[in-house]
C-alpha cells in the first residue's frame, strides 16, 4: 500500500477518500485552495498543501501545482476523486511522469473513453449495444443527411470531443441536418479544437441505468451490479438507487456480465462506470434495450448505493488495485442484498428555480436512527460550516439500506423529515416530494420528468 | 538545477505590526533565500521557486521595500505552499540606512525606482578622498553620468547611470542605501531614484 496518498479534490469526496486511505494504512495529504485552507473538514487529513486561490482554475484544476504538492510532501500516489482533474488524461500522464501512481485507469484508456466515437467502437467490439446511428465519423454534410435519413428522425448530431452540449444539435428533417451540421462542426472546432462529428438516433425519455465495474488492470474485471439514476434535473442526478426497479434478475445478470466483459477486454484497472440508456417504448427495435452511452473512468458521486448493497468499499478497492494488488473478491463473491437509495442534498433553493444558496449553516443534523433500515451520511459539513460560492453545491449524501425497496423509501422519508439544516436552503423538500410520488413508489419513472415535482414546486 | 525561466512576483501582505510579509505566489521548493538583514527593494530578485523542473525567479513587487527580519528556511530547498510566508520585512529598515529619504524627498515611500549594484564591492561616493561627491541625494542625474566608484580587489571602476530596466532618462536621487566606503552586494539596491 502507499505510504502517503495525495487527494486532489475537496469537500465531501476528499473526506470519503481519506477514510478509505486510513483504513488501508496510508497517510493523506489533501491539496486545498486558499478559500478552503483551514476549513474544519481539512482536519481529516494528515496534512494539507495550499496550491492556489479560491477559483478552481487557480487551484484544483492546476495539474502542475497538484503534482508539485504531491512530490514535495513525499506522496507516492494521487487520488483525483470526481470532477476537477479526475478525467484529465494529461494529468494522469503528468502524475506518472513524476513517479506518482494515478488512482485510475491508464492515461491512454482515459483519453480513448473521453472521445465519444472511440468509446462507442470499443464498447461495440466488447459486445454492448449502441444507439443506432452513424458508423464512424461524418465527413460531409451530404454524408450526414444520408446517414440521418437511414437512421430515422429525430437524430442528434454530436461532437466527438463534446461536452456541455456544445457541438450538439437535434434535427427532425434533412433540411435541418443540412442547416445545422456545418454550424455544429464549427462550434466543435472552436470549443474543442476538434471538428469530428457523428450522429445517432435521438431518444427522448428512457431510463439511465449504469453498471459499476472494477478491473485489476491484468485483464480481469467484475461488475458490482447497477444503479438507476433516472431522477435528474438538467442532466444532474438527484436520486440514485440499486437495484434498478426496471431490471429483472435475468437482465441484470446478463447485462452485468457483458459490462464486466467489456471492462476486462479494455484491460481496465480500478473503478469505472458504464452508462446505458434503456430505450423507452416506441423506439421500435431498440425499445427496452440498454444501449451504451458513455464510460466514466473514475469514482462516481453515487458509488455508496453500490457499496451498501454489495458490502464492498469501492474506494478501498481502487487503492488496492492502484497499488498493484489483486481485487479483494471475485465475481462469485459479489451478491446484491436488499435495496439502497441515495439522495444528494444540494445547497439550492428548490422553490426558487434551484438557485444556489451559499452561506453558513446554523444547524446541521441528519439523524442515523430513524429506521427501519440503516442510514449512512457522507458529508464534510457540520454546524457552522460554510458552503462556498466557489464550488459545487453538494453538501451531503444521505444513503439508506433496507431489506426491500419500500422499506428503503420509508427509511429515507423518515430520515429527511427528521433532518435539520438551517442557514442555507437545501433540496430536501424536492426529495420528499419525489419519494412520496406514486411514480417513484411504483418504480415507473424516466429521465423526462421529476415525479412529484413541477416547475412551481411539489405536485 | 534547471535554469531560471520566468520571473514570478512575490505577493505582499501587510501585517498589523507595520511589517510586510512576502508570501509564496506558487507551490514549490523555495531556494536561494536572502538572509536576515538583507535589504529588499522593488524589482529585486528574492530567491527561486522550483516547480516540476521549472524555476521561477521570485521578484519583490512594486512599492515594497524593507529589511528582512525573518530567518531563511533551514533547508536549502524548502517545500512551501501557495501563500506561505517567505519573508517578513521591516519597511523602516531601509529608512534607517538613509533616513533622509522616506518623507524628505517628496516622493511617497517606496514609490521610487532603484539602481542596483552591478557587482559586489566597496562604494566610494567621490573620485578621491576630500573631493566633492559624484551625486548626492537630491541631485539630478542623467544617462551616462557618474554615480560612484566601485572598488573590487583594489581595482576601481566608475559606475555610471544607465536609463535602462524602466529607469527614467533623468532622475532625482531620493537616497543612497550604501554610504561612502560601504559595501555593496551585486543585485542589491544602491540608491533610490525618482523621475523628474
Amino acid at each position: 500500500m502507499f505510504r502517503k496518498l495525495c487527494i486532489a479534490n475537496r469537500g465531501e469526496v476528499a473526506v470519503r477518500i481519506a477514510r478509505a486511505a486510513r483504513q488501508a494504512g496510508a497517510q493523506t495529504m489533501c491539496v486545498v485552495s486558499s478559500a478552503d485552507d483551514g476549513a474544519p473538514w481539512t482536519k481529516e487529513f494528515d496534512e494539507t498543501v495550499c496550491i492556489g486561490g479560491p477559483a478552481p482554475g487557480s487551484s484544483y484544476l492546476r495539474a502542475e501545482a497538484v503534482v508539485q504538492a504531491a512530490r514535495q510532501t513525499g506522496c507516492s500516489a494521487v487520488h483525483p476523486g470526481w470532477g476537477f482533474l479526475a478525467e484529465n488524461a494529461r494529468f494522469a500522464a503528468l502524475c506518472e511522469q513524476h513517479g506518482l501512481t494515478f488512482v485510475g485507469p491508464r492515461p491512454s484508456l482515459m483519453e480513448r473513453m473521453g472521445l465519444k466515437w472511440p468509446a462507442k467502437v470499443a464498447m461495440r467490439e466488447a459486445g454492448l449495444d449502441l444507439t443506432p446511428g452513424s458508423e464512424g465519423l461524418l465527413e460531409t454534410t451530404d454524408e450526414a443527411v444520408e446517414v440521418a435519413k437511414a437512421t430515422g428522425y429525430p437524430v442528434i448530431l454530436k461532437a466527438d470531443a463534446g461536452g456541455g452540449g456544445r457541438g450538439m444539435r437535434i434535427c427532425h428533417s434533412d433540411d435541418e441536418v443540412r442547416k445545422e451540421f456545418p454550424s455544429a462542426k464549427a462550434e466543435a472546432i472552436s470549443a474543442f479544437g476538434n471538428g469530428a462529428m457523428f450522429l445517432e438516433k435521438y431518444v427522448t425519455g428512457g431510463r439511465h441505468i449504469e453498471f459499476q465495474i472494477v478491473g485489476d488492470g491484468y485483464g480481469s474485471a467484475v461488475h458490482l451490479f447497477e444503479r438507476e439514476c433516472s431522477i435528474q434535473r438538467n442532466h444532474q442526478k438527484l436520486i440514485e438507487e440499486s437495484p434498478s426497479p426496471a431490471l429483472d434478475d435475468e437482465a441484470r445478470k446478463a447485462l452485468g456480465e457483458r459490462a464486466a466483459h467489456a471492462a476486462a477486454t479494455l484491460g481496465y484497472s480500478g473503478a469505472g462506470t458504464i452508462e446505458f440508456l434503456m430505450h423507452p417504448e416506441g423506439e421500435g427495435e431498440t425499445a427496452g434495450k440498454l444501449c451504451f452511452m458513455e464510460m466514466n473512468t473514475r469514482l462516481q458521486v453515487e458509488h455508496p448505493v453500490t457499496e451498501m448493497v454489495t458490502g464492498i468499499d469501492i474506494v478501498r478497492e481502487q487503492l488496492r488495485v492502484a497499488a498493484a494488488g489483486p481485487l479483494g473478491f471475485t465475481q462469485d463473491g459479489v451478491s446484491l442484498e436488499g435495496h439502497a437509495i441515495e439522495c444528494r442534498i444540494n445547497a439550492e433553493d428548490p422553490s426558487d428555480n434551484f438557485k444556489p444558496s451559499p452561506g453558513t449553516t446554523t444547524a446541521f443534523d441528519i439523524p442515523l436512527d430513524q429506521g427501519p433500515g440503516r442510514v449512512r451520511v457522507d458529508t464534510h459539513m457540520t454546524e457552522g460550516s460554510e458552503v462556498s460560492p466557489y464550488y459545487d453545491s453538494l453538501v451531503a449524501k444521505v444513503i439508506v439500506h433496507a431489506a426491500n425497496r419500500a422499506e428503503a423509501i420509508l427509511t429515507m422519508q423518515n430520515t429527511l423529515k427528521a433532518s435539520r439544516i438551517d442557514g442555507i436552503k437545501t433540496t430536501i423538500p424536492l426529495h420528499l416530494a419525489v419519494l412520496a410520488s406514486p411514480e417513484f413508489q411504483s418504480g415507473q419513472y424516466d429521465t423526462r420528468t421529476i415525479p412529484g415535482w413541477t416547475q412551481a414546486g411539489p405536485a | 538545477m534547471s535554469q531560471v525561466q520566468q520571473k514570478l512576483e512575490l505577493r505582499a501582505v501587510p501585517s498589523t505590526d507595520g511589517q510586510i510579509t512576502l508570501v509564496a505566489p506558487e507551490v514549490g521548493y523555495f531556494a536561494a533565500a536572502h538572509p536576515r538583514g538583507a535589504l529588499l527593494a522593488p524589482g529585486m530578485g528574492a530567491g527561486v521557486l522550483h516547480q516540476l523542473g521549472k524555476s521561477f525567479e521570485l521578484v519583490v513587487p512594486k512599492g515594497v521595500s524593507g529589511a528582512v527580519v525573518s530567518d531563511p528556511p533551514s533547508s536549502a530547498m524548502a517545500p512551501v505552499g501557495f501563500g506561505a510566508p517567505l519573508y517578513s520585512l521591516d519597511p523602516s529598515g531601509v529608512a534607517g540606512i538613509a533616513d533622509t529619504a522616506a518623507s524628505g524627498a517628496g516622493g511617497e515611500a517606496g514609490d521610487g525606482q532603484f539602481v542596483f549594484a552591478g557587482q559586489s564591492g566597496r562604494v566610494w561616493h567621490s573620485p578621491a578622498p576630500g573631493e566633492p561627491v559624484f551625486a548626492a541625494a537630491g541631485d539630478v542625474v542623467e544617462e551616462g553620468q557618474a554615480l560612484c566608484l566601485i572598488e573590487v580587489m583594489k581595482t576601481f571602476s566608475t559606475m555610471v547611470y544607465k536609463a535602462q530596466d524602466g529607469l527614467p532618462k533623468r532622475g532625482k536621487i531620493v537616497r543612497w542605501f550604501i554610504e561612502d566606503g560601504g559595501d555593496a552586494e551585486s543585485g542589491k539596491p544602491l540608491l533610490e531614484i525618482e523621475p523628474c
